[in-house]
């Protein structure tokens, strides 16, 4: 999952950062708001951490323009505490969440989980596939009843199918959403990275999960 | 440095221009003085010739063969005198012992003194002369010569303190008229170092040295307004590009989507996805290198493990390389800390990884090595790839830079990689660099001071963009 996370206080965006790529979100730091709108209008995002104070532009005036032009990702709004005009104006043009400073990193993480739980019609901490199961907390993936032990990437990678389950995903989507890097080399990286990720969810199992649709992409099935 | 010697040279030519003047001088007062002492010694002489041939004139009788005129002379006349007494037809009648036999008489207009050099003495005669009697009187120059050489010497001792003083005024004015320029240059060198918004203090005189800062001033605003058209159009068109990608992109995934797309299709679909995302990477990638030139990167300062950087770029790097089928090695130290931005960083090292992989031979191998040296961490990747011609190489670093061997599309990017990695290292006041490149090596290194945080430009919040 890509985050975008527009702040201009550059120790509190770094700190952020650190807490949510620790949660294996991959996450873009942009300090002020020309710079944001650049990056929302490329469209990558899963969800963004947005302040409302921000030199050049603010908050709600990208907000305004990015729900105008139909960019629907989740946005948390950051804002002074007691600020509460401003918290209702960002909710009525169209933020999902927000939060005053200052906050705690573990709220932080929670509430864009609950974001982005909320995009993809998924209301339990633990998202289910047929027999799959990944709890985004614990971050424990069980098979069948079976532990799977992931890396991160293969963490970030499963997480990112199931939220977009029986859907079909470019490597280029995963790519971007993914990993933080974009590879001159392509989608090398995300083949093999899915063939360990479906060695270990789909090896002995007789219903395959993971699927490849040829010359495009992947795609999580439930098979229901 | 330039400064420092245009100062030695100003101190230098007053010192020659001053020793010029000082023996033009000197040359004259000898000369002078020369004049004037010999001027002295023709009075004498007159004085004292007078005297004597009116002595001699009152001597009666003849004076040849006169012993008595003879003995008369040598009491009368002076010691030190030179004298020689011919009568009217030239014969001598008498000559002072000290003039050694030799013949003294010149014949002169109007009895004017003149110089004869007599047994190595510079000797300065008179003729005084009747119809009957000629007397020949001179006297030694050597009075005048001593007191020459005591002028000179005078002078010769006191010159070498005279110039070291004027050395040491030139220098000073020297110093004078070059603080100004000193100041200049040291104003310009900031300004091309930081940004191009910052000027040349206002003159403070009207002299050539205001004169200058006012021009350069006026250079400063012609390169300001031209760079920043040349980022702004960059920017601005990176900037409108990315809608239209977006859109086209997310029509491209919404028709992906459909359930009613045959396969081939559906291939093709992905493709056209994937070019946009590459074109996307284009656009960001100017914008990020728009942004560099304009100093404006955003870099977030902290100490950053150069070593455990790579370590997280290892698991992708190595299925990019088990994908080329080349080997990956590392070569690295237990920890190598700089200060600086450490995605930034990241994304500097990867490119070169990602170009050390995509420019290599089959089964090649690719070798990362970390080191250090008091000032600066050096991180080197070299592969086996061909060797890049001596006149590409620094060709490599310029933007959408293609090597022939880079041409054919399946090695995927679009040049831009290394421009981006050295724009990183030069933000962190370090840089990227092609170390080697024969047949057996290609070895790119990023230098980055240890210290990199002290001089790292802050991005500016107050510079408007548009």
């Amino acid at each position: 999952m890509r985050i975008l996370v527009v702040e201009d206080e550059k120790k509190l965006a770094s700190f952020l950062r650190k807490g949510l790529v620790e949660e294996s979100f991959v996450v873009d730091l942009v300090y002020d708001g020309s710079e944001a709108i650049d990056h929302i209008l490329s469209g990558a995002y899963d969800a963004i951490i947005l302040d409302i104070m921000l030199p050049q532009r603010d908050g709600l005036s990208i907000l305004r323009e990015m729900r105008q032009r139909h960019i629907n990702t989740p946005v948390l709004l950051l804002s002074a505490r007691g600020n509460v005009n401003e918290r209702v104006e960002g909710l009525n043009i169209g933020a999902d969440d927000y939060l005053p400073k200052p906050f705690s990193i573990t709220e932080v993480v929670a509430r864009i989980r609950a974001l982005l739980r909320r995009a993809s019609g998924e209301h339990a901490t633990v998202m289910q596939v047929a027999d799959l199961s990944l709890n985004v907390v614990t971050r424990e993936a069980m098979r069948a009843g079976h532990r799977v032990d992931l890396t991160n990437r293969e963490f970030a990678l499963l997480e990112y199918l199931m939220a977009h389950v029986d859907r079909v995903i470019t490597k280029t989507a995963l790519c971007e959403h993914v990993w933080e890097h974009h590879f001159d080399t392509g989608t090398n990286v995300v083949e093999v990275c899915i063939q360990r990720l479906r060695r270990k969810i789909d090896e002995g199992h007789s219903q395959k999960l993971l699927q490849t649709i040829r010359g495009t992409g992947y795609s999580l099935r439930g098979g229901k | 440095m330039i400064v420092k010697t245009l100062r030695a040279r100003i101190a230098l030519w007053t010192v020659a221009v001053v020793s010029g003047a000082l023996i033009l001088f000197g040359g004259g007062a000898a000369w002078n003085l020369r004049k004037e002492l010999v001027k002295n010694l023709d009075i004498e002489l007159e004085v004292d010739g007078r005297n004597l041939f009116s002595e001699i004139k009152e001597q009666p009788g003849d004076w040849s063969g006169h012993k008595g005129g003879e003995a008369f002379l040598k009491e009368e006349s002076n010691p030190v005198d030179y004298v020689e007494v011919q009568d009217h037809a030239g014969r001598v009648l008498y000559r002072s012992a000290n003039l050694h036999n030799q013949e003294v008489f010149r014949a002169q207009n109007g009895n004017q003194p003149y110089e004869i050099s007599v047994d190595g003495r510079r000797l300065r005669f008179r003729v005084f002369e009747t119809g009957r009697i000629r007397l020949v009187l001179g006297k030694d120059l050597a009075s005048v010569r001593l007191a020459l050489v005591e002028l000179a010497s005078a002078y010769l001792l006191t010159l070498p303190f005279v110039l070291i003083a004027v050395g040491a005024g030139g220098w000073w004015i020297a110093h004078r008229a070059t603080t100004p320029l000193k100041a200049i240059t040291r104003q310009a060198e900031k300004i091309s170092a930081s940004d191009l918004h910052q000027r040349l203090a206002a003159p403070i005189s009207q002299d050539s040295i205001g004169h200058l800062t006012v021009v350069l001033n006026e250079m400063f605003d012609r390169l300001e307004r031209s760079f920043e058209q040349v980022t702004r159009f960059t920017s601005d068109a990176s900037h409108e590009l990315k809608t239209p990608i977006a859109l086209m992109r997310a029509q491209l995934e919404t028709m992906l989507g459909s359930q009613a797309i045959t396969p081939p299709r559906r291939e093709l679909l992905s493709d056209l996805i994937e070019q946009c995302s590459q074109l996307s990477q284009i656009v960001d990638g100017l914008l990020f290198l728009s942004r560099a030139d304009d100093r404006r990167l955003a870099i977030e300062q902290g100490p950053v493990d150069l070593v455990a950087l790579v370590h997280e770029l290892r698991e992708d790097a190595e299925i990019l390389a088990a994908r080329a089928g080349l080997t990956l090695e590392f070569q690295l130290p237990a920890q190598l800390v700089v200060i600086g931005d450490a995605r930034l960083l990241r994304r500097a090292v990867m490119n070169l990884i990602d170009n050390a992989i995509k420019y290599n031979r089959a089964d090649g191998i690719v070798v990362l090595t970390a080191s250090t040296d008091r000032k600066n961490a050096v991180l080197a990747v070299r592969n086996t790839g061909p060797s890049i011609a001596l006149a590409a190489r620094e060709k490599v670093f310029e933007r959408f830079y293609r090597s022939d061997f880079s041409h054919s599309k399946e090695k995927g990017g679009h040049g831009l990689g290394l421009s981006i990695a050295r724009e990183i290292a030069r933000a962190h006041r370090g840089d990227v660099s092609l170390l080697r490149s024969d047949t057996e090596w290609t070895e790119f290194c990023v230098v980055l001071p240890i210290d990199g945080v002290s001089t790292i430009v802050p991005p500016q919040t107050t510079n408007s963009r548009r």
